[in-house]
């Protein structure tokens, strides 16, 4: 029993070492897109801010997909209920009530998410992992644009709290968290969450929809990965000029990595279509979109997957974020096609097509260990951290 | 004035990574050498955060608890 006692510990009371979820995620995304698709969170926000839109008579969509069949809309619900599951069972749960100010960054930040994300034609898992993975030149595009906005939007919240202190004010209440004298029942509750997502699925595949709950359960396993770990994109790319500490840039770098060799490999071997995953969005569309994303995911300190598993674990700032989100990237969807500029984001570069398999393989390996070094020179040297 | 009373609170309850440590970092560039600040958070996020200012900045984590959903924090400034 000791033995079982030991692994519960390792799996819900401590954090799970952040190296091992970024290799983790890239699994599970390579599984992914060996199933179906590569992992993105916008594609499923724009179908939820589609059905905002038609259900208040925007835009009339009679061929729109409903949210419990749309496989990013089932990916993001996983992820959400991920999140709530791994933060039962580990009795993190509890509803956080954000104070007015981080309310506004949290909304204004989602709608910049969605916004940025459309421009890129993904946010940073579809646009910037992903992308990248399927050695798609505006994945590496869209990774500068996210370096820029990370840095931009830090630069902003430093300001704020110098000229603005009250717009970041704390006090809130924290309701429903788990007790800390007596033995919680949030594990139980978590337990129970995802033997009903499992049967959820289940239930999908009777009725003929077997991929759809597919679909659910790999968002439960990111979600439930990316809180126990905490691995975030955000840090990733913001902390290098905070505090300095590279421990999630270096992961980062690691999941492009594995998850790039594994999507490599399903497209050398055509198991996968080589266009999948490369969009026209290599030019403008990747590096305002990557910096306009970049300032929305750190005023709201969330990213396309940060966003929805902290929301699922009750942080109520991010329900503003995920909700903005899904409206912006519908709003932004809508005046991109509307002006026409959806057609001016940029090129399709599938980077075997011009520099051939091992310099695309090469080209990526080498952008992620320069990321990765540089964060390491500054973790050591501080030149770049405000902290 | 033993080393676990805090003349300084900061109240960061309802605040989102990565506010609370930069509002800390604040706190104690403008504190005195060897002066301690009390931090309370509710983003289980603190936690990583601040280990990880903590690694970098050399400040010090003296005490840590957790009560009600409520992260308590007493750091101290370097020297």
């Amino acid at each position: 029993m000791r033995a079982f006692a030991e692994q519960h510990a390792a799996l819900f009371r401590r954090p799970w070492p952040v190296l091992t979820a970024a290799l983790l995620v890239a699994t599970v995304n390579v599984f992914l897109f060996a199933f179906d698709r590569p992992w993105t969170a916008s594609a499923g926000m724009r179908n939820w801010g589609d059905w905002m839109l038609a259900g208040v008579g925007l835009v009339e969509r009679p061929d729109l997909l409903a949210p419990w069949l749309s496989s990013g809309s089932l990916l993001n619900l996983g992820v959400l209920a991920g999140g709530c599951a791994g933060a039962l069972l580990s009795a993190e749960f509890a509803v956080r009530v954000a104070p007015r100010g981080e309310l506004v960054k949290g909304a204004l930040g989602g709608l910049l998410l969605g916004g940025g994300a459309m421009l890129a034609l993904g946010c940073n898992i579809g646009g910037f992992l992903s992308a990248t993975s399927a050695l798609s030149l505006a994945g590496l595009g869209m990774m500068l644009g996210l370096v820029a906005g990370a840095f931009l939007g830090l630069r902003y919240l430093l300001w704020e709290l110098e000229h603005r202190p009250a717009w970041s004010r704390g006090s809130a209440r924290v309701l429903g968290a788990a007790a800390t004298d007596r033995p919680s029942r949030q594990p139980l509750a978590g337990a129970l969450l995802l033997l009903g997502l499992l049967l959820a699925a289940l239930a999908y595949g009777r009725r003929g929809y077997a991929p759809q709950g597919v679909f659910l359960l790999f968002g439960v396993a990111l979600g439930v990965i990316f809180q126990r770990s905490r691995f975030c994109l955000v840090r990733a790319f913001r902390e290098p000029f905070m505090t300095g500490d590279g421990e999630h840039t270096r992961a980062a770098a690691l999941a492009v990595v594995v998850s790039t060799l594994g999507f490599t490999i399903l497209k050398f071997a055509d198991l996968k279509d080589r266009g999948e995953w490369v969009f026209a969005s290599a030019g403008i569309g990747a590096l305002a979109g990557g910096l306009v994303f970049g300032v929305g995911m750190t005023l709201a300190g969330g990213c396309g997957a940060g966003a929805i598993w902290r929301a699922g674990e009750g942080q109520v700032k991010l329900w503003a974020t995920v909700a903005c989100f899904a409206l912006g990237a519908s709003l932004a969807r809508l005046v991109l096609v509307g002006t026409g500029f959806q057609q001016r984001l940029g090129v399709a570069v599938f980077l075997p097509a011009v520099v051939g398999w091992s310099g695309a393989l090469l080209l990526v390996v080498v952008v992620m260990a320069a990321w990765a070094a540089f964060a390491t020179w500054n973790e050591a040297s501080r030149r770049f951290s405000a902290l | 004035m033993t080393a676990t009373e805090a003349p300084l609170t900061l109240d960061c309850t309802g605040l989102v990574c990565p506010l609370p440590v930069i509002k800390l970092s604040k706190a104690l560039r403008r504190a005195t050498p060897g002066a301690v600040v009390e931090l309370l958070a509710s983003d289980p996020g603190t936690v990583a955060d601040l280990e990880a200012f903590e690694r970098q900045t050399g400040h010090r984590i003296l005490e840590r608890s957790a009560a009600h959903g409520v992260f308590r924090f007493l750091v101290r400034r370097a020297a």
